[in-house]
């Protein structure tokens, strides 16, 4: 997220600007060029921290709609004080910055009293979804594959996806629902979002792309035929959750 | 599918999918409905508000800061060809930087320069040519501003529309705020602006944030002070043919819905 903007053109000026208002960091050592008077560039510090605010308590909003309907409201975190002080140092949008939100709103979910039962991967589900709703941050061009920033692979205790239909639901949630699942969390450099169940083999792929491996080391790794492992990369890539050489 | 009635003011709200069934029952009240998302694969009540209402396509479709590319015009055109509303709606805005990285995620006005004109202009009429419409658009307040512009945003706008022959869709909370912040009146800040191209209001309320440590727009039932607003543009727009109370959010109650578009009704007397 630190790549420095070379200002060529006004278009560019506003890419510069874009970044002041989502970089905390950025406003704080004043390490800009942009044409702001010290007045404005207090003003510019209230809306950044205003964007900020609304941004999160939208994604979490949108992100943990499942646990609201039986414990308390995730984005009710964003008015807490130890949101201000996040605030003051937050990239908008990045990795770093959706992982320190994910890690207050379930730590604050957890400190009531269990709601009821699959509640810990309930939110685990949604803190994965979170991080690929509050992460804009695209990765760069690549030579081998990589695992795409916010892409998550989690293994659960509970059946979500049925969980969840029976919470919309407003149905009981009962004990033939414990069922291991593992599900992928991507999200597209375009925005959208995917939640998938995945088999032994996806998963294996997953997470032997390290960013250094070619795809015929990533199945001598794996054990897997290579074409397997073609078919298994193209799959993760179109879901977001894997960056190839033809993502560039 | 209904259409607005010529020769008649249109008074309608944003579609907020969660009060469906009470915008089904607000016949004769809500003319007409924005659309700012695209309904939901389990919006099962979607099918009975299209034969219902007029709709507006009122969705993010791409920043006219940059050409928009061959998926978002297709999607724009679907989404068109869905509404079949008599206009499109886009911004003056420009919110995300250009390599995609980075996002505001919220409207954020464009530099007022040349290069950004010409740039608007442009993108502007590869939409409008893409979804087969007017292209109506909206205005954007600032909070701040960079030492750096080269005209007001009123001669930006009025340049962009006899450049382009679009439409201006005024919103009227977001002038009240440019003024509000630029220590002028909303009626002094409005004076160069070409209200010959409006054809459709927005009116909200404004609420104390607090970190901007001032008012911003909320969603709330528009003041006495917007609606006296409106009616002063709507004598110098005679190509005004819709209001819409610009509300769009998960926390949106019916009544407060209805109660901002009754005061509109009755503002305007129809």
């Amino acid at each position: 997220m630190k790549q420095p903007i070379t200002i060529r053109s006004d278009r560019d000026l506003q890419d510069a600007l874009i970044t002041y208002l989502s970089d905390a960091e950025l406003r704080r050592t004043a390490a800009h060029s942009l044409p702001l008077s010290p007045e404005q560039a207090q003003r510019a510090g209230k809306f950044a921290r205003f964007l900020a605010r609304r941004y999160y308590r939208d994604r979490l909003a949108r992100s943990f709609r499942y646990s609201r309907r039986v414990g308390p409201a995730a984005e009710s975190i964003v008015d807490a004080p130890e949101f201000d002080a996040f605030l003051n140092d937050c990239a908008l949008g990045s990795l770093a910055a959706a992982e320190r939100v994910g890690e207050l709103v379930v730590s604050f979910l957890n400190g009531s009293a269990v709601p009821g039962p699959g509640w810990s991967d309930l939110l685990e589900y949604e803190r994965a979804f979170f991080l690929q709703a509050a992460t804009s941050e695209n990765g760069t061009a690549c030579q081998v594959p990589q695992a795409a920033a916010s892409a998550r692979c989690r293994r659960f205790s509970w059946n979500l996806p049925d969980l969840l239909l029976r919470l919309k639901a407003e149905e009981a949630i009962n004990d033939d629902l414990r069922q291991e699942i593992t599900l992928l969390f991507s999200r597209t450099p375009h925005g959208r979002i995917y939640v998938v169940g995945v088999d032994d083999t996806i998963v294996a792929v997953f997470h032997a792309v390290d960013g250094q491996s070619n795809p015929a080391a990533i199945a001598q790794a794996v054990s897997l035929p290579a074409s397997r492992v073609e078919q298994s990369l193209a799959a993760l890539a179109q879901i977001g959750a894997v960056l190839t050489s033809s993502e560039k | 599918m209904p259409t607005m009635v010529e020769g008649r003011l249109s008074v309608g709200a944003f579609y907020n999918p969660h009060l469906a069934e009470s915008l089904l029952q607000s016949a004769g009240v809500v003319d007409h409905l924005s659309m700012a998302d695209p309904p939901a694969r389990d919006d099962l009540a979607f099918p009975c508000i299209r034969d219902r209402f007029p709709l507006l396509l009122h969705d993010y479709l791409g920043q006219l800061s940059d050409p928009l590319s061959e998926p978002a015009l297709a999607r724009a055109r679907n989404l068109q060809e869905m509404y079949r509303g008599p206009w499109v709606a886009e911004h003056f805005q420009c919110l995300h930087t250009q390599d995609g990285g980075r996002t505001l995620d919220y409207v954020f006005p464009p530099l007022y320069t040349e290069e950004f004109l010409s740039r608007f202009v442009a993108n502007a009429c590869v939409l409008r040519d893409a979804v087969t419409a007017p292209l109506v658009m909206e205005n954007i307040p600032g909070f701040f501003a960079l030492d750096y512009a080269q005209m007001t945003e009123a001669e930006f706008l009025r340049r962009f529309f006899d450049q382009t022959g679009c439409s201006l869709l005024l919103d009227l909370p977001h002038i009240w705020l440019a003024a509000h912040y630029s220590g002028r009146s909303p009626r002094e800040y409005l004076a160069d602006f070409p209200l010959d191209k409006v054809v459709e209001l927005h009116v909200a309320g404004v609420e104390q944030d607090r970190d901007l440590e001032g008012p911003w727009i909320a969603p709330t039932q528009p003041t006495q002070e917007i609606l006296n607003l409106a009616l002063w543009v709507a004598e110098r727009a005679p190509g005004l043919r819709a209001i819409t109370f610009d509300a769009f959010a998960p926390s949106l109650t019916m009544d407060v819905l209805l109660r901002a578009v009754e005061a509109t009704r009755s503002a305007f007397q129809v």
